[in-house]
């Protein structure tokens, strides 16, 4: 369990490293719905719940926005896709995994565009502005992240079953 | 995940909400946050250096082709490098702000710029300086050459963010330094430039002016180099005019940058 703990923990802060430092010098990009939904659909609970709290702690560290939005956000996406899981998207596919990824990643924005709006109205300063360009240059790194995940899953793993999810 | 496990999951997030507001997390989050700090600008600067080399690669592979049409282009560039210096030291930009940091006594704390964009946004910059270094909201970041680059909009113990000046939500007072009565806003032009506004019709400004801090925000000294006046624009059915300003600092390529402190 500690293992698992501190691999899993090493891993979040490679990710969290290579996506907002190593790669923000470029066009930068949130890769942690990928893997959110990666550990959500091919691992165990505990991953999945670490993928959730792990970078959206380490994103409240850095982040202007009010403390907990990131947590309460991560955790709401993580149940939308949950309920996603169960009811539509049953099956272990490369189709079902991509659509998480993107309805992960439009449920984040729209939450951050609806808490814009519920801060407005609290006279609060909340920065967050996101562009068209941003959100299809997000979706296309996801999709292809999710696709060699997916990729490696098949070949290098015995993970994938073309079965219905049992969670 | 069954009922009862989300709502552990929803509690032990809770928790750690909690936790941080009644500021038990403090020394944790401190310790993070500086790790995280100095882990992330040293993959800042890497991946910097590692975008320049792979610029510099590929335009390597491009010159053979375009050698003639480079050559040329390099030629106009340097022409309007020696300009812009001349331009620069006529000014004496650099010169001034040192000498005015110096004859003031403005105390600066230089900071490294962590990472950019956390929010989608790519004006927006996270330094490695925060509460501890006396940073608080509201003051002025300046680069290498001592021109206002952005606004310190959020500050945490270790961090702070920087909003840059071309970002549409940055205000700034601001004065014409040739005609010290022309007072204005300048305000972010799309992310990308910026618009010095709010000028009465009868005031005087001109192409080429300096544009300097007013010194009427709180933590804002006046005198501080905001950029040059590119174009005036002047449309009789509107109350004010306003001017497009320039500034002759790459924003993209910024390391490090000098917070003014004490004001």
């Amino acid at each position: 369990m500690i293992k698992k703990f501190l691999i899993h923990l090493l891993l979040v802060l490679l990710v969290f490293w290579l996506t907002y430092s190593f790669f923000a010098v470029g066009k930068s990009f949130n890769a942690f719905f990928v893997l959110l939904i990666y550990f959500l659909i091919f691992f165990d609970d505990f991953a999945a719940i670490f993928w959730m709290v792990g970078p959206a702690f380490c994103l409240e560290l850095i982040s202007p926005l009010p403390f907990g939005l990131y947590l309460i956000n991560f955790f709401l996406i993580y149940i939308l896709a949950q309920y996603l899981i169960k009811k539509f998207l049953m099956q272990q596919s490369l189709g079902s995994f991509l659509l998480l990824v993107m309805a992960s990643q439009l449920s984040f924005y729209l939450l951050l565009w609806l808490e814009k709006i519920f801060f407005s109205f609290l006279n609060t300063e909340f920065y967050f502005t996101i562009w068209q360009g941003r959100l299809i240059w997000e979706a296309a790194i996801n999709l292809l992240l999710g696709l060699v995940l997916f990729g490696g899953t098949k070949f290098f793993t015995n993970r994938l079953h073309l079965d219905i999810l049992k969670r | 995940m069954s009922p009862k496990k989300r709502i552990i999951v929803l509690l032990i997030i809770i928790s750690i909400i909690g936790a941080h507001y009644l500021k038990l997390l403090g020394p944790l989050e401190r310790g993070l946050a500086r790790g995280l700090g100095t882990m992330m600008s040293r993959g800042y600067t890497l991946g910097k250096n590692i975008a320049y080399f792979f610029n510099g690669f590929q335009e390597r592979n491009n010159l053979i082709a375009k050698n003639k049409e480079q050559e040329e282009k390099i030629i106009l560039l340097e022409q309007e490098l020696i300009n812009l210096k001349l331009v620069l030291e006529q000014k004496g930009i650099t010169d001034e702000q040192l000498k005015f940091l110096t004859e003031r006594k403005l105390t600066g704390v230089a900071a490294r710029v962590i990472t950019r964009g956390t929010e989608a946004n790519n004006n927006q910059f996270i330094l490695n300086k925060g509460k501890r270094d006396g940073v608080k909201e509201g003051m002025v970041a300046v680069a290498s050459g001592g021109l206002v680059i952005g606004k310190i909009f959020h500050v945490e113990e270790t961090n702070a963010q920087l909003l840059l000046l071309t970002d549409s939500a940055v205000k700034l007072n601001a004065v014409n330094s040739a005609s010290k009565n022309t007072t204005g806003l300048i305000r972010g032009y799309n992310n990308l430039g910026l618009r010095f506004e709010y000028l009465l019709k009868e005031r005087e400004i001109k192409k080429g002016d300096l544009i300097i801090s007013s010194g009427q925000e709180e933590l804002i000294p006046a005198g501080l180099i905001i950029g040059e006046v590119d174009e005036v624009y002047e449309d009789e059915r509107e109350l004010f005019k306003n001017a497009r300003i320039i500034q002759r600092v790459d924003t993209k390529n910024i390391d490090f940058v000098t917070i003014v402190l004490n004001y």
